[in-house]
């Protein structure tokens, strides 16, 4: 069993083909129930590492576990309980919706009055219901997306593992495999979905791991990364009524903890090395010295920005 | 639709022939039509359904796994409950139905044409079955094409590779049968079961042999390369081949005295089944696979028991060794029907007995030692394909060339290499002095072939050359450190069976994980990079 509350375990994972480490000794751990996102560029090892965890690749060297069972061993027993959506879902020709969903409820050894149970129930979170009799062929993209979800939670698994699930859908498309996404959190699943559509991942997931050129450069939740990254300094935008001149380098440098980062007419940008609570410091200094504040707003490393920092762009 | 279209255009043509052929046969008031022509028409479209079926059938069965993958559907199978087993059943029966429906279509007008006289129903429904277990044959050899190509583009070049040769004689024989002898292909087996009933349960169970066997090799390739169901399947190899070897041994006596042709036929079909696939299976990576070692950790017992059908070091050989073993007491049944016969004196039979068995096993223990050669290459880090190539290539080329040699320049001290004598040792002089004539007087030329005695030195050889490459192989075991014998040694290697107590591992900083800290991008070996590379 597992040794934590993780559903999700990967040790020093390592994948190769050939002389190209797609993967390289990758470690992270996912909790039960919250949104994790996989980020990276294009080929940075996202779908290498979601084969393995979806025993679709056998690793080079470490391990997996989902629900504390090895993707290498017992590999059976983990498709019971994930569900898989690949980045380009594939359809049979001349099926209709229903019949597409019934097929893989076979294939997940659903039968007879189950069977219509949970393809009704699935149909409802996915709002299948006007498409059931749809060619699966004739399908946009983004339904095709919500099909293939309604697939992968028809064995009502656990872990969803779904790989670039917004790639080249249309805005409504996205915002709409959004809200489905965070009605699956809220039914307690957990959701494990790669992207490189930061602005689509923010606001949703509750930890990201960040992977480039087959390694982990960084894994939390967001707060925590931002927390890291910023190594205990906190930014912040200030604007006074009047430009304060050359005279507020030499009254705020004697604060510990402050360094000022840029001025520009009435704004400038400082850092605030320890508490955040202490930082009422500086106004109290600046309202004593005759320097009126007209606003203040504290820098927020978004995901966006954190990507940024952390990655290069380079692929291998 | 493809498919119905063609069909409907086969029936088309057959209905427009007869009418054409009534109205200029029409001499017979009191009939419909003509039954002579009625039974020749039917022939023709037999014909023409097994022409259909060989050139179409191929082609859907070659791709059927091959389509899956390309259009991204293979993946959302393999993650869902259905074994390897049940992927490629429900493959091969998709086909099988898909084959009865194309036959089905055309059944309501043949059989109309048997109310008609000329032929009867039970003679076309005989040969439906016969049809039937073509596309059965077809779709199984298909599955496992369409399962070694990666990917749908090799897929259309290897289909037509692995059928052209047996397509090509079944047309043959179909239009030598149905068009020039005018009859059927049931008449046909039912005149060869009386005449030669050995040959055609031979014949019968080979087929039985190469389907079952294709679909066997179509799930062990689509099983996960680590997984455990290597041991059921070399089980089942090994029971394949038990069969084969059953039905050789209650046979051996009557083929053994066919004489002339059908000795080396014999030989050589039996060299061909065992070469190419315990090739493949020698010269495999010396790797267990994690599933194998897991069983050896979990159940020591039950793994000890099966030792010789796990895969990995040198049970690779070992299970080789252990099929030839099993084709031994084939060849040590007496030839009773040479030695009764009353036109032979006994010292002439008894030799006679004595040189088809000596061939016999200098063909067993040659491919012993081509399976040495093949094992020794997959230790050194060949790949099975690679390694049974190089073994049978190597060895091919090498008896030539000292055969040439030895004729040319007299050159001594080639004890296995007899002129004649070292050709025995390749299935290729097999075939062709079985194929042709000529071979044979090719052959007469070399007179120490049938020296008493001759072929023995030949196995001789062959066995020296077997401990030669085993030992070599132990020695690269040895020295690149692989277990040999052991399937599970305690050491998982790299592949992390039991979750480690470590938690995720961040760097100084927090941000990064990497409890390594160092760049090992070259540290992954050999075999487990081979594993990765077949599954991706």
């Amino acid at each position: 069993m597992s040794l934590s509350g993780a559903i999700l375990q990967v040790r020093n994972l390592s994948v190769s083909f050939g002389k190209i480490k797609a993967v390289n000794n990758v470690n992270f751990d996912v909790e039960r129930g919250v949104i994790h996102g996989f980020i990276g560029p294009n080929g940075a090892g996202k779908t290498t590492t979601i084969r393995v965890i979806s025993t679709l690749q056998v690793p080079d060297e470490g391990g997996v576990w989902v629900n504390g069972q090895n993707v290498l061993t017992q590999p059976d027993s983990i498709r019971m309980n994930l569900g898989y959506m690949p980045d380009h879902v594939g359809v049979y020709a001349g099926l209709s919706v229903h019949e597409y969903l019934e097929f893989f409820a076979m294939t997940r050894r659903i039968y007879g009055a189950k069977k219509a149970s949970v393809i009704a129930d699935v149909v409802e979170l996915t709002d299948l219901g006007d498409l059931l009799d749809r060619e699966v062929e004739s399908l946009s993209k983004g339904m095709r997306q919500r099909m293939c979800l309604a697939q992968t939670l028809l064995h009502e698994p656990d872990l969803l593992i779904l790989d670039e699930p917004a790639s080249g859908l249309d805005p409504r498309a996205r915002i709409e495999f959004r809200d489905l996404i965070l009605e699956l959190r809220r039914l307690g699943k957990t959701v494990f979905l790669s992207s490189h559509i930061l602005s689509e991942l923010s606001p949703i997931c509750d930890s990201v791991s960040i992977i480039e050129k087959g390694r982990v450069v960084a894994h939390g939740s967001i707060d925590e990364i931002q927390t890291l990254m910023s190594q205990g300094k906190t930014s912040f935008d200030v604007t006074l009524l009047k430009d304060p001149g050359n005279e507020l380098e030499p009254l705020l440098s004697q604060l510990p903890g402050f360094m000022l980062v840029m001025i520009q007419g009435k704004k400038f940008r400082f850092e605030w090395t320890g508490d955040v609570e202490e930082v009422s410091k500086v106004w109290e200094l600046l309202s004593t010295n005759g320097f009126v504040i007209s606003g203040i707003s504290k820098k927020e490393d978004n995901l966006e920005n954190i990507f940024m920092s952390l990655t290069t762009g380079e692929v291998q | 639709m493809v498919i119905q279209i063609i069909y409907l255009v086969i029936v088309g043509f057959v209905l427009s022939l007869n009418i054409l052929d009534w109205k200029a046969t029409n001499s017979r008031p009191d009939a419909l039509w003509s039954t002579v022509s009625t039974t020749e028409l039917v022939y023709v479209y037999l014909f023409m359904q097994t022409l259909a079926l060989c050139v179409i059938f191929p082609f859907l069965a070659g791709s059927t796994i091959s389509r899956e993958r390309s259009e991204k559907t293979w993946a959302l199978l393999r993650t869902t409950s259905m074994t390897p087993g049940e992927l490629i059943r429900g493959k091969f029966f998709a086909l099988l139905s898909q084959g009865v429906f194309i036959l089905l279509i055309s059944a309501p007008l043949l059989v109309m044409m048997t109310l008609l006289g000329g032929v009867a129903l039970e003679n076309l429904l005989l040969e439906y079955l016969v049809h039937v277990v073509v596309i059965a044959w077809i779709s199984a050899v298909g599955v496992l094409s369409s399962a070694i190509t990666k990917k749908g583009a090799a897929s259309y070049i290897s289909t037509p590779l692995f059928f052209f040769f047996p397509m090509l004689a079944a047309l043959n024989g179909a239009g030598f049968t149905y068009l020039s002898e005018k009859k059927t292909i049931t008449s046909q087996l039912i005149n060869f079961h009386a005449s030669e009933p050995k040959a055609f349960y031979l014949t019968i169970s080979v087929i039985f042999i190469s389907g079952l066997g294709s679909l066997l090799g179509a799930i062990h390739l689509t099983s996960p390369k680590n997984s455990v169901r290597s041991l059921p399947t070399r089980i089942g190899i090994f029971m394949l081949y038990g069969y084969a070897a059953i039905w050789f041994f209650v046979y051996a006596p009557s083929l053994l005295n066919m004489g002339g042709d059908r000795d080396f036929l014999i030989l050589a079909f039996f060299a061909g089944i065992l070469l190419v696939p315990l090739l493949r299976i020698a010269g495999a990576g010396p790797e267990v696979p994690l599933g194998i070692r897991q069983l050896g950790r979990d159940k020591p017992i039950a793994s000890r028991l099966l030792v010789l059908f796990t895969p990995g070091g040198i049970r690779n050989l070992l299970f080789c060794v252990l099929i030839i073993l099993l084709f031994i007491p084939a060849g040590m049944v007496e030839v009773g029907g040479t030695l009764n016969d009353p036109n032979i004196d006994l010292v002439t039979a008894t030799a006679g007995v004595d040189f088809l068995r000596d061939l016999y096993f200098s063909v067993l223990f040659w491919l012993a030692s081509l399976m040495a050669l093949a094992w020794f290459l997959g230790q050194c880090g060949c790949g099975s394909i690679l390694s049974a190539s190089l073994a049978f290539t190597t060895h091919l080329v090498a008896v030539l060339v000292l055969t040439v040699l030895k004729m040319r320049w007299g050159i001594q001290g080639w004890p296995a290499y007899e002129p004649g004598l070292g050709m025995i040792s390749t299935p290729f002089n097999l075939i062709q002095t079985s194929g042709s004539y000529g071979a044979i007087n090719f052959q007469r030329g070399f007179p120490s072939y049938f020296e008493a005695g001759a072929v023995r030195v030949d196995t001789i050889f062959n066995i020296a050359t077997f401990v030669l490459f085993t030992v070599l192989g132990c020695g690269v075991s040895l020295v690149k450190k692989m277990p040999l014998i052991a399937v599970y040694s305690g050491d998982d290697g790299k592949l992390l069976l039991d979750l480690p107590d470590t938690a995720p591992v961040l760097d100084d900083s927090g941000i990064e994980i990497d409890p390594s800290g160092a760049d090992d991008s070259e540290s992954g070996s050999d075999s487990q990079v081979e594993t990765s590379k077949d599954e991706a």
